[in-house]
């Protein structure tokens, strides 16, 4: 049960990330696990998967303790998003990317080595699987496989007003066309 | 000097050399200058040999040269005795420094030896082993330096044991360092110094395991070598030069060169020095006997003096190369030809020569119709392009078997077009008559059939009829016998004049046709008298045309005077010109003939040609040279079904990349560069590809295959390739493959990461500047990196970038675009917002860390680290974004506003932060929910942090650079995306501050971005180097572009100065200088023609009418010649503006809108007015610029452009102001338009 676990503080000294249990401070999972082994226990898997996110990518990432949350969020956000239109600078959008096999997302596990869980990308809400070695404090994020959405309708490219430095040229198809005219487009090339 | 003061040796050769009158002074009065000269150069050669016999007498005996080094110093000394002193001294001088070589490596040997053998004779007992007593005895010398017998040292090295072992290993690690250099130097094994260069490396390199023996045939070898250079490096074959060089790599590699393979070469090389001899000879010969021969007339007053003794002394010249090429005797060889070119009889008799000649020819062509003014150009290709001015000639005789001996004037021209206008109009008039007659014959021979079953019927009726009946019928049988007779003859009649107007017809037709031939005949001949005499075919306007190039240009106008010119302008543009050339000459041998009689515009052989032509301007020789195997093997009849019919741009260029990605690989993945070739031939060459060419694709594709076929381990990769395991790798490959993801496998794959290697990274509608220049840059710098991306993108559908964690690729992507590149770049502008985003929360930390800082004494003195925690917390709440639509919090100096900028984002609700009121807010809400309350002090509340934090005090401190947190800048988009994208750690740093746009000026704006530039950037091993106008576009900067050669030429240094002449006064020289008065009228008549073709027909009369009535018929400078095109144009742009304007309207009405007032009326005038008038500019100026030959300087890739083009900064002279000007120039066509002065007001950075 993992009430029964002290709470891993998730604290920060000037020198970075470190963590807290009961007034006590530590630099590391392994310095922590040392002291209170009891920690260790699989079923304190959750507070270990955000200690080790906590040290290995601060706020960055968050931990998804609630598989089947995360992915009522994720369809909602989904479907609040305009499928019909295409990527932009600046915005987060998961239907660029796509959808997860929710069914892969799991709660956070873990053996006497390492912690294994699930976490979201803040910026972009993006899942990943991550591992955090507890001996040696080596994380990985890798980036869950993604489904691409199915879009509405054709991506229509518009350039935002403002927008600065972008232009597209293709003068040289005009030049070998057939003779170009003040209104005409070549004869067979499509304005998308 | 006194006589009495000279040695025996020099009276004695005084005595021998000087003349009695010279000896008598000698004797009595002391030498002479000339005397004191020779005796000097005796000296010299005393002083040499003196050194060389010192090294001699040290060399120890046995040296197996030493006899050789004895016979070159005898050989001096006979040269000497012959008075050749510049000859004896360099031999004896040589034979010394040989000598001296010898003798100071042997020293080194000597000393090696004792160094390596000293512990094995100290502990051994030199009675006991012969061996060891040599190399004793040898230490023992070498201690000495004296070395009486080389036999000794080479046993001394041979006896200890080791010694030879490691001999062997040190010769054959100094033999490879010396073959390295000797390979790499000869590259350039015919330039001289070079050879020099080689011979003493060879020396050196070799240290003291090289017998000298090798060095010895080595100099010899060079020194031929030498020689074979004067031969000019254009006779000496391919193959011989590649056995030269081998053998020389031979000599210094193995050093087993024998004396009969060096005695071949020698003869090989004789043997080239006769020939080049004999036809030296025969040429001459063939002219003494022509100028001989010549008639008294041909000949002028003053040619005829100077002929008879001109021709007796080449006589006698080539009488003494004769003799020298009946022996063996190089020396006597190299004489005779160098007598001959030396010869300034041999160069007025070649003077002689081509003025006869050309005086005979001119009179041949100007009798063919062409002016003295016309023949300037055809004068200065009879002496620099013999080829072309033959071509030029065929021209002419092919188009005054047509126009007889007429001058072809623009006037003639224009006269000569209206007639075959009012021809062809009679022609159309002539076939509608016919027509319409042969459609009334039609009727009326209806008519006569309706009459004729009419009385048909009435005669059956007749037959059957009774009583009154049959008298009705007889009556009508009467009347219809009366109508059938008229209709027959009505159809008769319009029969007869079907016929007629059908004949006139076809006598229209054949006069029409001869109109056309006229005109046809008459645009061939001025188009190739204008092109040589003031277009690109003149002599200087086009850097690297060959001779053969010019003549095939030339050799078109006979064929098609539109394909003439297309050739004329695509080798003023071209990558290289001996492409156009190589691609013209395909074109004339197996295209040309194809061409219909009339040819024109209706012929698609003539289309096709000219596509081809214009194509071969993109590309480089080895490519234009597969067009003729291409035409050869037919390949041209391909229908290539796949690459036609409508789609965009972006979908043709995946198509095209698909089609030679398809041939890239075999379908065991193994790399088949023949079939990848051939169908990037069908791009490049293939017809129907080429009614939409994509010249910026097929360049990229080429170097693409260039790199795959030299780089064995990214063919690996491709090769290893697996099948997409994920939906996102599967989603890019099957949009790549035209496919569905469930169908895709492991060919898919390859293809689809091909095709992205073949596809040029551009920035499309939809982008980031900022990650695009990174992802060209990337592509560029990195290929089998990126190749790498690609395949992890496809079998993954992740990207790993340098710097951050991996992300899942972006799947939403425009249609028609390359996906793979598409996603690319956007995952990768994703990933580099990341760290963006992370930079810049991290300066929200600190400015946080500030205004928190009054909080510490809220927390239990026992927690240290509550403080930073809660700092960092709240951080980790926000995040930072790019906007790209987010207006600046200042306003620009100008007035204006700019767009885009970094936005504070709260994580927990998504909600922006843009002012105080927002940031406090978030501030309450987040630390509320984050703090750690048992952090606390003892009666400290949640609420008494919070309002220590959003108090003013508390916020005002935490504005850092002068900036709050809500108000985020710009900026480091380009650093970031370095970082993230290439692993480049870069920094910004100024290379011109903006400028106030209200007192910028542009030319000094425009010299100032160009010298930092160049001197910002110096080139070298990154041909990209990214830069940003600041807050504005990041792009790359191309420091290597051959254009910028010539201005690092002199050094860093020089750069301003030449800068300056180049740019301002070249500038100047160009708007002060007028155009002669011919050539402002070929200025003139082409751009306004070529503008005419361009524009709709309805829209072109006054553009037609304007150059019959405006022509320049004075000098112009290029202003006035700006101003007359302008003003010829301005009736044209009333109508455009009325056409644009009836458009509209009809627009807007079949749209169902109202009808516009009468301002919205005006407004549009005015607009469209200006862009009329914006783009004659452009046309004009770039005409000018193009016929001016203006210097252009490419400074930037833009990021923009697609599978046709690219778009490059240049800054040219303007010759129309003289001011210095930048231009986006759009490549192909090489199109310059103005860069507007915002750009030049900005703040240009560079990334380093």
């Amino acid at each position: 049960m993992a009430d029964t676990f002290p709470v891993i503080k998730l604290r920060s000294s000037d020198q970075g990330a470190i963590l807290g249990v009961a007034g006590q401070e530590f630099p590391s999972l392994a310095a922590l696990l040392a002291q209170l082994p009891a920690l260790g226990d699989p079923a304190n898997a959750e507070g270990l998967a955000r200690a080790a996110n906590h040290l290995a990518r601060g706020a960055a990432y968050s931990v998804i303790a609630d598989p089947a949350g995360f992915a009522d969020d994720y369809r909602n956000r989904l479907a609040a998003e305009d499928l019909s239109s295409g990527w932009q600078e600046g915005v987060y959008r998961l239907s660029d990317f796509g959808v997860p096999d929710f069914a892969m997302i799991l709660p956070p596990a873990c053996t006497a080595t390492e912690v294994v869980f699930f976490a979201r990308d803040r910026l972009t809400g993006l899942p990943y699987r991550a591992t955090f070695g507890f001996a040696d404090a080596m994380a990985s994020y890798k980036a869950l496989p993604l489904t691409p959405v199915e879009r509405k309708a054709p991506v229509v490219q518009v350039v935002p007003p403002g927008t600065v430095g972008t232009q597209t040229t293709d003068s040289a198809d005009a030049t070998m066309a057939e003779p170009p005219n003040d209104t005409l487009p070549p004869d067979d090339d499509v304005t998308p | 000097m006194p006589w009495d003061d000279l040695s025996e040796p020099q009276k004695k050769f005084v005595t021998k050399y000087l003349d009695v009158t010279i000896l008598d002074r000698i004797a009595g009065y002391g030498t002479s200058d000339a005397t004191a000269a020779v005796i000097g150069s005796f000296e010299d050669f005393e002083r040499a040999r003196l050194g060389y016999e010192q090294a001699m007498a040290a060399v120890p005996a046995g040296y197996p040269e030493k006899t050789a080094m004895r016979d070159s110093a005898g050989a001096a000394i006979k040269l000497r005795d012959a008075g050749k002193f510049t000859e004896a001294v360099d031999i004896i001088a040589k034979a010394g420094e040989a000598a001296q070589k010898t003798l100071s490596v042997y020293i080194t040997e000597a000393g090696r030896l004792r160094l390596i053998a000293l512990p094995v004779v100290a502990n051994a007992n030199p009675g006991e082993v012969q061996e060891i007593a040599t190399l004793h005895a040898t230490i023992t010398l070498a201690g000495q330096n004296r070395f009486p017998d080389h036999a000794a040292l080479i046993a001394a090295r041979n006896a200890e044991p080791t010694l030879p072992i490691r001999v062997q290993e040190i010769t054959a690690a100094a033999a490879k360092r010396d073959l390295d250099a000797a390979r790499q130097d000869f590259k350039d094994v015919y330039d001289p110094l070079k050879a020099g260069f080689l011979t003493m490396s060879t020396f050196d390199c070799g240290g003291p395991y090289l017998e000298y023996s090798r060095q010895t045939d080595l100099q010899s070898y060079v020194s031929w070598a030498i020689n074979l250079l004067e031969l000019g490096r254009t006779t000496f074959a391919a193959e011989d030069a590649a056995t030269y060089r081998q053998g020389v790599v031979d000599l210094a590699d193995k050093g087993n060169v024998t004396v009969a393979t060096l005695d071949g070469f020698k003869t090989h090389a004789l043997a080239e020095f006769r020939t080049k001899l004999a036809g030296i000879r025969d040429t001459f010969e063939s002219k003494v006997k022509w100028a001989r021969d010549l008639g008294p007339t041909a000949v002028t007053p003053a040619e005829e003096i100077q002929r008879g003794p001109m021709v007796a002394r080449v006589k006698l010249l080539l009488d003494a190369a004769k003799d020298a090429l009946a022996g063996t005797d190089l020396q006597a060889i190299l004489d005779a030809r160098k007598g001959i070119e030396a010869s300034t009889d041999a160069t007025a008799m070649v003077n002689f020569y081509n003025a006869v000649l050309l005086r005979k020819s001119k009179a041949g062509v100007l009798a063919k119709g062409v002016s003295e003014e016309q023949f300037k150009g055809m004068e200065k290709l009879f002496v620099t392009s013999n080829t072309a001015y033959n071509a030029v000639n065929d021209v002419l005789t092919k188009a005054s078997a047509k126009l007889g001996d007429v001058v072809v004037t623009p006037a003639f021209l224009d006269t000569k077009r209206d007639i075959a206008a009012t021809e062809q109009k009679k022609h159309d008039d002539l076939t509608k008559a016919k027509t319409d007659v042969e459609k009334l014959h039609v009727d009326a021979a209806g008519l006569e059939t309706k009459a004729d079953d009419g009385l048909e019927g009435l005669k059956i009726q007749l037959l059957l009829a009774e009583g009154d009946d049959q008298k009705r019928i007889e009556g009508e049988i009467v009347a219809a016998t009366e109508t059938l007779k008229l209709a027959k003859a009505e159809a008769a009649r319009l029969k007869l004049e079907a016929e007629t107007k059908a004949n006139a017809v076809t006598a229209q037709a054949v006069v029409l046709t001869d109109a056309k031939d006229i005109v046809k005949a008459a645009e061939s001949k001025k188009g190739v008298l204008d092109a040589i005499n003031h277009g690109p075919l003149a002599e200087g306007q086009v850097k690297g045309m060959s001779d053969a190039t010019r003549a095939e240009i030339c050799k078109a106008y006979s064929s098609d005077p539109r394909l003439g010119a297309q050739a004329t302008d695509a080798v003023a543009r071209a990558v290289d010109p001996e492409a156009v050339g190589s691609c013209m000459k395909a074109v004339n041998a197996r295209v040309a003939p194809e061409f219909s009689q009339n040819g024109g515009v209706d012929d698609p052989w003539v289309t096709y040609a000219e596509r081809l032509v214009s194509m071969s301007a993109n590309l480089d020789k080895a490519s234009a040279d597969r067009l003729d195997d291409y035409l050869v093997s037919d390949r041209h009849f391909n229908l290539l079904p796949e690459l036609t019919g409508s789609m965009t741009t972006e979908a043709r260029g995946q198509a095209n990349a698909n089609h030679v990605s398809k041939g890239m690989v075999d379908g065991n993945g193994d790399f088949d560069p023949v079939q990848a070739r051939e169908n990037l031939d069908d791009i490049m060459f293939n017809p129907n590809v080429l009614r939409h060419s994509q010249p910026n694709l097929v360049k990229h594709m080429g170097k693409t295959l260039d790199f795959f076929e030299d780089t064995p381990s990214a063919q690996q990769k491709v090769k290893d390739i697996t099948a997409p395991v994920g939906a996102g790798g599967k989603e890019l490959v099957a949009n790549s493959c035209g496919k569905t993801a469930d169908t895709v496998g492991v060919e898919d794959a390859r293809q689809s990461v091909l095709t992205a290697m073949l596809t040029p990274v551009r920035q499309g509608p939809i982008g980031s500047c900022f990650s695009t220049a990174s992802v060209i840059k990337l592509r560029d710098k990195h290929p089998e990196y990126t190749l790498e991306t690609f395949v992890e993108m496809v079998e993954e559908g992740v990207y790993r970038p340098e710097d951050g964690d991996e992300l899942a690729v972006i799947s939403n992507l425009p249609d028609g675009e390359n996906p793979l590149v598409r996603s690319l770049e956007y995952t990768a502008a994703t990933a580099s917002a990341r760290k963006t985003s992370s930079r810049e929360t991290m300066v929200l930390g600190d400015k946080l860390s500030a205004g928190f800082a009054g909080v510490s004494a809220k927390f239990k003195p026992t927690e240290p680290n509550a403080l930073p925690t809660l700092v960092t917390t709240v951080t980790g709440e926000f995040s930072c974004i790019y906007d790209p639509k987010a207006a600046h919090m200042t306003v620009a100096s100008d007035g204006s506003s700019k767009f885009g900028r970094y936005v504070l984002l709260r994580l927990d609700t998504g909600a922006s932060v843009n002012s105080k009121t927002e940031f406090t807010a978030a501030l309450r809400d987040i630390v509320a929910a984050q703090i750690d309350t048992d952090d606390l002090a003892d009666t400290v509340t949640v609420d008494d942090v919070i309002d220590l934090v959003v108090a003013d005090g508390a916020v005002d401190v935490m504005k850092i650079n002068d900036k709050f947190p809500w108000e985020l800048g710009t900026g480091g988009f380009g650093d970031d995306a370095a970082m993230t994208i290439i692993g480049e750690q870069s920094t910004t740093s100024s290379l011109v501050p903006g400028a106030d746009p209200t007192t910028s000026v542009p030319k000094e704006r425009t010299m100032a971005i160009v010298k930092a530039l160049l001197n910002g950037l110096p080139g070298g091993s990154d041909d990209l180097a990214t830069i940003e106008t600041f807050d504005h576009h990041t792009f790359n900067a191309l420091p290597n572009d051959k254009s910028l050669d010539e201005l690092r030429s002199e050094g860093p240094g020089k750069i301003n100065e030449k800068l300056e002449k180049l740019l301002v006064d070249k500038g100047t020289e160009l708007r002060d200088t007028e155009i002669s008065t011919e050539k402002a009228a070929y200025i003139f008549d082409k751009t306004m023609t070529d503008y005419a073709d361009s524009r709709l027909e309805e829209l072109r009369e006054p553009l037609l009418t304007a150059i019959k009535s405006l022509r320049p018929t004075t000098p112009l400078k290029p202003a006035q010649l700006d101003t007359l095109i302008k003003s010829a144009t301005a009736e044209f742009t009333n109508k455009v503006v009325e056409h644009s304007e009836r458009i509209w309207k009809e627009g807007l009405k079949k749209d169902g809108k109202p009808d516009p007032t009468v301002d919205e009326v005006e407004k549009h005038k005015v607009s469209s007015r200006k862009s009329v008038e914006v783009n004659v500019a452009n046309i004009s100026r770039n005409a000018l610029c193009k016929a001016l030959a203006v210097p252009e300087i490419v400074l930037a890739d833009t990021n923009w452009g697609g599978p046709g083009s690219q778009t490059l900064f240049i800054v040219a002279p303007d010759p129309i102001t003289g001011d210095p000007m930048m231009f986006e120039r759009i490549e192909p066509p090489g199109t310059l338009t103005p860069l507007g002065k915002d750009w030049l007001d900005q703040n240009w950075v560079k990334l380093t």
